[in-house]
């Protein structure tokens, strides 16, 4: 063990995960900091939360850059952390998706009274964690990110206290989510026993040794760490607290579970999930197709009936983890390496389209709602008249959901199509869209109500604020970028050196 | 990038884009604009056929232009997705047809008084998706401009639409969404089948139509066989066909009448369209294959679509199911794989493009006057509105198939195709025709003829505007009847090139 400590120096810890150091040490300042602010001076906290995640998207960014000319990727402790592309772009993702939360934070909390510290900084520890998942080789690392992400999660859920919804909210998150991370860690621990190693490349080539000899053991650890997984993505059966939680959370929240806290989930299933079974893959896929298959049906199924824009997000929501559970199941079928590198992409590019809506969405929401002082979403009803610009942007985030064309949604959604037919997969193909054809129900639902005429027209103008607008407008500006020139994207994606130089 | 189809693709995007700044009040500005950025693309498609070498078979005014890049999907080389467009013999005629109905809608919808704005801008939306549909040569982009149909008329059907509107909006858009993933999953599977057969990869349809036609049965019969069942559902639901018609009826019944016509017109014709260029293009030995199949259910629907015809209570109905009848000529053309079968095909969509649009310009006006469309609440209109009614039944005469109209021509074409093939399937089709002169007449009697079912004081005939679209359309519509060399010779190169692959 000794060459691992003496490798550990401060340098090559900055290098490598100098994104997560300047976050966890502005989260610690802020705790403390939190002591001495006065009231005032509180307002620009999140301000402060923003500075940092900024320095941390860019410092990934030196990583991206340093590595095209790299000759080998950067690790820690003999790749117990590692820094390759594929982190490093699932991280650009969470930390563009956190800066969007806080802003639309920003707005929520001149409203709402919540501890705006507190809030911030756990706001930051839960990014951290999903860039640890991200980015470790390690399953014990790994289990740590996760751990990081979802406490901090679950209290940032129940931050209303004089509300018994988000208290409600709390505790069922809190539930599941306790018995999902001890499924995974459970799971992890006949890795460990199987193997004797703790590390996804060597426990790799370890399960497919003793898959012949432990094929129900190896097949236990992998249900229970995919539904240890599936309840951070929302994966049917594993689905049920997402309406209540979602409901229940302060909306801000409710956009990084649904954006941030399930892209790092996604994260880890391929990183882990997938890569520790790789071996026999052709044989356990089917799991994966059936259950991708039954998450886009009852995600959208569900959808249709929904009330509550938050719930129905929360569906919505679903029905998406379903959608972006076919790239991994199709990997059954898997000819080459290519198809996997084919996969990421598509993960990667309808994650960041999703991403941006639905931080779009959630912004829009969360005025409307407390404007109307209701979830219902006859809130909705002429928003056109009330706010051209806003109605016309919420449409654009829900064609894009609905994957409806010049918008990244759409492109997303081919990219996948597009995967699975390259894998044969005609049949899940054929569901996800017809399931998202259901999608458009709803959809089209909300937008119509929005440019219905109300008959009075004394509607008062919606007022947004200035944080508001910049959500809306940075996922707009993205929403139809990515829709009219997807290549923006898709080059960079092709250039990235996913796990290292081949 | 000097394209004239990419202007005319472009050009009503551009005007629904310029609408949207202009001020709600300022209507007679949204109307110009909205009129212009149908005219010039006009002008353009005239141009383009003027220009049109009518002698050889392959694509001209071709547009190249890179878009996006898809590493990963294709070993080697990333996937190109090229905004490529081009126009040969086959989608010249639809390029014209959405041409000059797109014209004749925006006049239609004048009056419009109802959100102008919004109006003009889902119209010139729609306008442009239909034109793209008809220019592009890359799947991608034909699918994207397919897609981008659904939302304009998701729209105009809700807002603008009758009492059942959001309910017709709705259907409307799950069927025809339900339609998209069928034609997509088989543009895809077409595009991996040809691409790993030539060992590259191409969303071209030209492209992928000429490795099919080279590799031949080479490519394995079970891949064709499933991906031309996935596409010819999808087509079947497209292009509203029994079983899966009710939504045809429902948002005719729903949409105003200036909507109807380019729905009617050219809308409904892009699923004969993908018949035509990709079922018989790249998979005709699936269509020879599946012949007997496909002429049976052509005569299915010419005998179904008319006989429900007959028992339609309102006259958009009515023409709905007429639509209907008429497009199972269609598949019984091209189940023929004959020059002739073909060339019906083609007539027989076009002109069923024109006589819709017509038809539903004649009845919009007359329920302006009437205000209902129920034929038994109609009645002796020919002597308030002489001029009208007569309109109406020379428009009714070309639905049925009268010598001298494009419907003539289009039936008799498709007919002596079918005959060739399928003799018998072929004589129980004609039956639609005899059952077309009872819908249409019956229907015409009661509503012109008789006592007058209501009082119409004071009713206009045909106004100056009026006359505008009902000569434009009957023109042409006499034109191809009695000159059918003028569509014939446009299609033939291309349709000979189908007919050889298939032979």
């Amino acid at each position: 063990m000794g060459p691992i400590i003496e490798q550990l120096t401060f340098q090559s810890v900055w290098d490598i995960m100098g994104a997560e150091v300047i976050l966890v040490l502005t989260g610690f300042a802020l705790l403390v900091l939190d002591l001495f602010l006065d009231k005032e001076q509180k307002k620009l906290v999140p301000w402060l939360g923003i500075l940092s995640l900024i320095i941390a998207g860019g410092l990934v960014v030196r990583n991206m850059i340093n590595i095209q000319s790299a000759t080998e990727i950067g690790q820690l402790s003999g790749y117990l952390y590692v820094m390759d592309d594929y982190g490093s772009i699932f991280k650009l993702i969470f930390i563009v998706g956190s800066i969007l939360t806080l802003l639309i934070s920003i707005d929520y909390l001149n409203h709402v009274k919540l501890p705006k510290s507190e809030y911030t900084y756990l706001l930051l520890f839960a990014t951290v964690g999903a860039m640890v998942m991200a980015s470790s080789l390690d399953l014990i690392t790994i289990f740590i990110g996760l751990e990081l992400l979802s406490i901090a999660s679950y209290i940032l859920v129940g931050m209303r206290r004089d509300s018994a919804k988000s208290a409600e909210a709390a505790m069922k998150y809190l539930v599941v989510g306790a018995v999902g991370t001890a499924l995974t860690l459970y799971g992890m621990s006949f890795i460990y026993g199987l193997t004797g190693t703790t590390n996804i490349a060597m426990a790799m080539d370890g399960i497919a040794g003793v898959w012949a000899d432990f094929e129900f053991l190896v097949m236990l650890s992998l249900v229970m760490m995919l539904a240890g997984i599936g309840i951070k993505i929302s994966m049917v059966p594993f689905q049920m607290w997402t309406p209540d939680t979602y409901e229940g959370a302060p909306t801000p929240i409710t956009a990084f579970l649904s954006a941030v806290s399930k892209a790092a989930a996604f994260a880890m299933l391929f990183r882990v999930v997938l890569f520790l079974f790789s071996s026999h893959i052709n044989e356990w896929y089917l799991i994966l197709v059936v259950l991708a298959a039954l998450t886009m049906l009852v995600g959208n199924v569900a959808a249709v009936t929904q009330k509550n824009i938050k719930r129905l997000m929360a569906y919505s929501s679903i029905a998406q983890a379903g959608y972006l559970l076919v790239p991994i199941a199709v990997l059954g079928k898997a000819q080459s390496g290519l198809n996997v590198f084919q996969s990421l992409s598509e993960i990667v590019f309808y994650l960041a389209a999703y991403v941006l809506v639905t931080m779009g969405a959630f912004a829009i929401i969360s005025l409307v709602t407390r404007d109307a002082d209701s979830e219902h979403i006859e809130s909705f009803r002429g928003l056109y008249q009330r706010s051209p610009f806003l109605a016309i942007s919420m449409s654009i985030f829900l064609l894009s959901m609905a994957g409806m064309p010049i918008t990244a949604g759409f492109f997303g959604k081919f990219l996948i199509i597009l995967g699975a037919i390259h894998n044969q997969s005609f049949w899940l193909a054929g569901i996800m869209f017809g399931t998202s054809v259901i999608s458009f129900y709803y959809y089209f639902g909300i937008m119509r109500l929005m440019f219905k005429k109300e008959t009075d027209g004394i509607e008062p103008k919606l007022q947004t604020s200035g944080t508001l607008s910049l959500v809306v407008g940075i996922a707009l500006i993205v929403t139809i970028g990515l829709g009219v020139m997807p290549d923006a994207l898709m080059d960079v994606l092709g250039k990235l050196a996913w796990f290292g130089k081949a | 990038m000097n394209n004239p189809l990419l202007y005319m693709t472009l050009l009503p995007l551009l005007g629904a884009l310029l609408i949207l700044f202009v001020p709600r009040d300022a209507k007679s500005q949204i109307k110009s604009i909205a009129l212009a950025a149908t005219a010039i693309p006009l002008a353009l498609a005239g141009i383009v056929y003027s220009r049109f070498d009518q002698t050889v078979s392959g694509m001209q005014f071709q547009l190249t232009q890179d878009w996006i890049q898809i590493p990963y999907a294709f070993p080697d080389l990333p996937l190109r997705i090229g905004f490529d467009l081009g126009v040969d013999g086959l989608s010249m005629p639809f390029l014209l047809l959405t041409a000059v109905v797109s014209v004749l809608t925006v006049l239609a919808s004048w009056k419009t008084a109802l959100r102008t704005k919004e109006y003009f801008f889902w119209l010139l939306l729609l306008i442009t998706g239909l034109y793209g549909v008809f220019a592009s040569l890359d799947l991608f982009v034909f699918f994207l401009f397919l897609e981008l149909t659904l939302i304009p008329m998701y729209f105009l059907l809700g807002i603008w639409g009758g009492e059942r509107k959001e309910k017709v909006a709705t259907k409307f858009l799950l069927y025809r969404g339900l339609a998209s993933v069928g034609i997509l999953v088989s543009f895809l599977a077409l595009a991996y089948g040809a691409g790993y057969t030539s060992g590259q990869m191409s969303f071209n349809m030209m492209q992928i139509a000429d490795v099919f036609r080279q590799a031949g049965e080479g490519i394995p019969f079970d891949f064709k066989n499933w991906v031309f069942i996935v596409l010819f559902l999808a087509i079947l639901i497209e292009e509203a066909f029994f079983p899966f018609h009710t939504w045809l009826p429902d948002t005719h019944e729903q949409a105003t009448s200036a909507v109807s016509m380019i729905v009617g017109g050219v809308l409904m014709k892009v699923g004969a369209y993908v018949l035509l260029r990709i079922g018989v293009g790249v998979l005709p030995d699936m269509i020879a294959y599946f012949g007997t199949a496909i002429a049976l259910i052509g005569v299915i629907n010419i005998a179904y679509g008319a006989m429900v015809a007959m028992v339609q209570k309102d006259w958009r109905r009515l023409l709905a199911f007429s639509t209907i009848s008429h497009m199972g000529i269609v598949l019984l053309g091209v189940a023929s794989l004959t020059q002739f079968g073909l060339q019906g095909a083609v007539f027989m969509t076009i002109s069923s493009g024109l006589l819709s649009a017509l038809l539903f310009f004649l009845i919009g006006a007359m329920q302006t006057r009437t205000k209902t469309l129920q034929i038994d609440e109609l009645g002796g209109i020919s002597r308030q509105m002489p001029i009208l009614s007569g309109f109406l039944l020379v428009g009714a005469l070309g639905s049925l198939g009268l010598p001298g109209m494009s419907g003539f021509v289009s039936e008799i074409v498709s007919f002596i195709g079918a005959f060739q093939k399928f003799p018998v399937l072929a004589a129980v089709g004609t039956v639609g025709i005899i059952l077309a002169a009872v819908y249409m007449l019956w229907a015409m009697q009661r509503t012109t003829f008789g006592p007058p079912g209501m009082a119409l004081e004071g009713a206009q005939d045909v106004t100056a505007f009026e006359y505008v679209p009902i000569l434009i359309l009957l023109a042409f519509i006499i034109l191809i009847g009695v000159y059918p060399a003028v569509l014939g010779d446009l299609i033939n190169p291309t349709l000979t090139q189908f007919v050889k692959i298939g032979g």
